[in-house]
């Protein structure tokens, strides 16, 4: 049984109808994890907001998006409301403007509990306080009691990432979530994040550029390019055979470290020269 | 410097909120009673800043002046933000058509003049302060309906809206725990220039004729009374001037303060 199921899907922009995603099918079952690489302006994000429904009114979306045999497509937006933050779930790329800064943090975590539960004030805080400890805040206390500008850029990531999995989502849709976090923290995020995607058994889409990140996280991985997808497969495979020569360009830049020291860095353009693809 | 806006703006306001208050409980004398004996006197001991051209006490007259300033100035701007503030926020969050049909209206009436609808509704219903106040109150609800509507639409662009909806957030708790919440310092801000214009606009209808009924004293009936003594006691004009220039410039000053002290948190929203 497949928890999600996208056939077709095609967003497009817009009077002039850009078309931004073209015409993407895949499949995910519950607790798989598939990521999603590409370069910026792939259509990485797009996909990501198609799925939550969370578009703007210029995006024209059509194909076919089934969540757990339920089609979003078309459904009203008063509807999927109700599915998002509880049975799925989105964090955001830049932990910096993703949280609202006149609010505290525990009650931006707490409300999501709030929409869905209806739960009342007392449970719910003690509820905030073991997620954001289960994310790796120690003194979660504190941090629930802060306003964002208060955090690091660190902390407040498991802020989302709380905010993501505290209603035990059947998926979550990670969008370049550590893209914006050092190397160190960016290390310490990702573990977190697999263990508590373990932990509650979610399934995930991890979106990023980075070729290693997601093999820290995923399973297997489609590679998009203007919109479309160019390969798909379990990640190991994509790493030794590469099919397609962007692929090929992206697994050569994500080991900089099989570089000969006094070489020149690869790029993706060594091996996928665009201006002739086009 | 910045704080000294603010600072100097808040000592104005509470100056003229703590002249209204006074003149609820006390004034030197009663500021409706006319002395004919007394008429035009010099500031003295018994009367600080003299007598009018009545006979009544200046100061007595400027201290419950106060009061008809606060209450105006608190009505007119309350219309404005009641129907203003949600108009700019539906605005700025609907979009698309809705949009284009509050903002057009807004310019229409923005370019409506004020002090043509001072006229007509006094005309209507009788030149009160009620009338001025009503007045005065729609006249601004175009600019609280613009700053609300521009402030909005910077929220409802900013990710941690995308990440509230993500949670499953509508939009009438997008509107009230997000927008509301990111946009009241710009709400707090515009409420204190309107003061300062409502303060401005009730005297210049007072002057007009087109506010106060004889009985009621405010600072530009005051400044109305005086313009037949202008050259053989210009004194009598400089007092009602000056309270008026106070309060306006503290709620300015205030404003401009209040701003200052909130932009770098404005800032940090987008
Ligand atoms: N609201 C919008 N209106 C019009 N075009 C849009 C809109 N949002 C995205 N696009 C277009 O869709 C394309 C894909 O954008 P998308 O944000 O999905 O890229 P991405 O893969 O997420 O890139 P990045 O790695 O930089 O985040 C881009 O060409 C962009 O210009
Ligand atoms: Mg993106």
């Amino acid at each position: 049984m497949t928890l999600l199921a996208v056939r077709d899907l095609t967003v497009r922009f817009g009077r002039r109808r850009l078309v931004a995603v073209d015409s993407i099918s895949f499949d995910l079952g519950p607790r798989q994890r598939l990521g999603i690489i590409g370069e910026s302006g792939s259509g990485k994000t797009v996909t990501a907001l198609a799925l939550m429904g969370l578009l703007p009114e210029t995006a024209q979306v059509s194909g076919s998006i089934q969540l757990a045999g339920r089609e979003l497509v078309g459904l009203p937006d008063s509807a999927i409301a109700r599915l998002r933050g509880d049975l799925m779930s989105m964090v955001f790329q830049e932990p910096m403007t993703a949280l609202d800064p006149t609010m505290r943090v525990g009650r931006q975590v707490a409300e999501v509990l709030l929409l869905h539960a209806g739960r009342s004030g007392g449970p719910a805080r003690a509820q905030v306080i073991e997620m954001l400890h289960r994310v790796g805040l120690s003194d979660s206390e504190r941090v629930a009691d802060s306003y964002p500008h208060q955090l690091s850029g660190g902390q407040r990531q498991r802020c989302l990432l709380a905010m993501a999995l505290i209603n035990s989502p059947d998926l979550v849709i990670c969008d370049e979530p550590t893209t914006a976090l050092d190397v160190t923290v960016q290390a310490k995020v990702l573990r977190l994040l697999d263990e508590v995607l373990t932990a509650e058994s979610a399934a995930c889409v991890f979106i990023s550029h980075d070729l290693a990140v997601v093999s820290q996280v995923c399973s297997d991985v489609l590679v998009m390019l203007d919109g479309r997808i160019v390969e798909a497969g379990p990640v190991a495979r994509l790493f030794t055979a590469p099919e397609h020569p962007y692929t090929r360009g992206l697994v050569a830049t994500s080991r900089i470290d099989e570089v000969p020291p006094g070489a020149r860095l690869p790029t993706v353009e060594d091996f996928f020269p665009r201006e002739q693809a086009r | 410097m910045r704080r000294l806006s603010l600072w100097l703006g808040a000592a104005l306001v509470a100056l003229v909120v703590l002249m209204a208050l006074v003149s609820l409980v006390w004034t030197p004398y009663d500021p409706t009673l006319v002395v004919p004996g007394q008429r035009l006197q010099n500031p003295s001991a018994a009367h600080w800043l003299g007598t009018d051209a009545m006979g009544i006490d200046v100061f007595s007259r400027l201290l419950i002046g106060a009061q008809t300033t606060i209450v105006v100035g608190v009505v007119s701007v309350s219309i404005a933000a009641v129907l203003g503030v949600p108009l700019g926020m539906l605005s700025g969050q609907a979009g698309g058509w809705v949009d284009e049909v509050v903002m057009r209206v807004t310019d229409i009436a923005y370019a409506f003049p004020a002090l043509l609808l001072a006229i007509l509704l006094a005309a209507r219903f009788g030149a009160s302060p009620v009338t001025a106040m009503i007045a005065i109150g729609l006249a601004t609800i175009p600019s609280f309906a613009r700053v609300t509507r521009a402030g909005t639409t910077q929220v409802m662009s900013s990710e941690f809206v995308l990440a509230a909806r993500a949670s499953g957030t509508r939009w009438p708790g997008v509107s009230m725990r997000h927008v509301l919440p990111n946009i009241a310092p710009l709400i707090g801000v515009q409420a204190s220039v309107t003061f300062a214009l409502a303060i401005l606009a009730e005297a210049a209808l007072s002057y007009l004729g087109l506010s106060t009924a004889a009985i009621v004293p405010t600072w530009g009936k005051m400044l109305r009374d005086a313009q037949s003594v202008m050259f053989s006691a210009p004194l009598q004009a400089l007092w009602p001037g000056l309270a008026i220039a106070m309060a306006v410039l503290g709620f300015n000053l205030l404003g401009d303060g209040l701003r200052d002290l909130l932009d770098p948190r404005l800032r940090e929203v987008t």
